[in-house]
């Protein structure tokens, strides 16, 4: 088997979105795509964008370039690898890339540091979550690559939580209709008394929406219409506590107040609230991992991955977004 | 029309395997909806040929896939 270097070109003029299907029996690695995107005809501003899909059909990769061509403009656009692996930061990776594509993203802990106190925001509301308790750092990733962290559960002499994390900056007026989505991976074999908290998103003084879990494991995903009465309440199908690692992706439709659960890139569960609701009006502030409600109820496990949008992902972008943290 | 030179990241390192396509498109920022109106043309792929050495086509409007030549010491065990 040799390493050769191959160029594909086609001249023609066609409509996006425009495929090009890698031939049967082979195996390529793109080093640049170049194109003419002529827009004369857009009544919108867009983003030029390539995007990788499998042979199943999912999008494996958005690539858009970054600079918003006007309504009616046009551009010569290059794709190609402009990230240097051995740049002062590491690369990002190909699952961040895929999380970093998902549209409303508001912030992103992958929990990959090793030591410190700090994991870092790599979304565009930059708020860096504070490890307290000294939670476990640098575990084995849950995706192919990266870290994540190991949290006890475990609560002090006044039931109070010992290790959690917690993001106490703003997010800023929630953009677009109040939908929310929270995505993470976890696993663990925790037998708890009582229901814990895996994640919760408040303004400071009221619950926005939580992922709580019960004793036989299952996921709850909670959002709210007051701080009291989760509106609608949808619990998963599917145990998480079996010691294998899992996808957990909850969403909630600001505009229909339904609110859906996905384990391991496929839906589990949805469920329908009503009106009224205050999920996330209230500005956001603090995000916090496994912290139980009155620092009471931590759930102990490994955690990785943590995304939060300000916009519902579908059904796609879940599995979407398994398919790249286990391949 | 006048375009603007622009330039783009593309994941580095990743392997495409046979039946995984390349799509061009054009998407609105805010929402991830696709842009109507807009066409594409001299599309150019460079790539690393990884896998039989086979020459294959890309169905669709794509040209021929030609290995334009050989890098020395590139062979796999």
């Amino acid at each position: 088997m040799s390493t050769s270097e191959v160029v594909i070109s086609a001249s023609a003029t066609a409509a996006v979105p425009k495929d090009y299907v890698v031939a049967p029996s082979s195996e390529i690695i793109p080093l640049c795509v170049t194109a003419s995107i002529d827009g004369t005809g857009a009544a919108t501003a867009y983003l030029a964008t390539l995007e990788i899909i499998s042979d199943a059909g999912l999008v494996m990769a958005r690539c858009p370039c970054n600079t918003l061509i006007a309504a009616g403009g046009s551009a010569d656009v290059s794709w190609f690898p402009l990230k240097q692996a051995a740049s002062s930061t590491a690369s990002i990776s190909f699952y961040q890339q895929v999380v970093l594509n998902l549209p409303n993203v508001r912030s992103y802990w992958p929990l990959d540091e090793t030591t410190g106190t700090t994991w870092h925001d790599l979304g565009p509301s930059n708020n860096p979550m504070t490890a307290v308790g000294s939670p476990i750092m640098g575990v084995a990733p849950l995706i192919t690559t990266g870290h994540s962290a190991t949290f006890s559960g475990a609560v002090d002499g006044s039931a109070r939580s010992i290790q959690y994390g917690t993001g106490a900056g703003s997010y800023g007026t929630w953009p677009g209709d109040n939908s929310v989505s929270v995505v993470c991976w976890y696993s663990g074999t925790f037998a708890h008394a009582n229901s814990r908290l895996l994640f919760t998103l408040d303004n400071g003084s009221n619950r926005i929406c939580q992922l709580v879990v019960t004793t036989a494991g299952l996921p709850v995903w909670q959002t709210f219409a007051s701080n009291v009465s989760a509106n609608p309440a949808v619990t998963a199908v599917t145990a998480i506590n079996d010691g294998v690692r899992h996808m957990i992706g909850a969403t909630f439709n600001g505009v229909s107040f339904a609110g859906k659960i996905y384990i391991d890139g496929l839906l589990s569960a949805s469920g329908a609230g009503t009106g009224s609701h205050s999920t996330t009006s209230a500005t956001p502030t603090l995000m916090t991992l496994h912290l139980g409600g009155n620092f009471t109820q931590p759930m102990g496990g490994t955690s990785d991955e943590f995304v939060l949008t300000s916009g519902e992902l579908t059904a796609t972008d879940m599995a979407n977004l398994f398919a790249a943290g286990t391949t | 029309m006048t375009a603007q030179p622009l330039i783009a990241d593309l994941p580095r390192d990743i392997g495409l395997t046979g039946d995984y396509t390349i799509r061009i498109t054009a998407l609105n920022a805010a929402t991830g909806a696709q842009v109507s109106g807009v066409n594409v043309s001299n599309v150019v792929i460079t790539a690393l040929d990884v896998g039989t050495g086979q020459v294959g086509t890309f169905p669709g409007g794509g040209g021929p896939l030609l290995p334009i030549f050989e890098m020395p010491g590139s062979e796999i065990p």
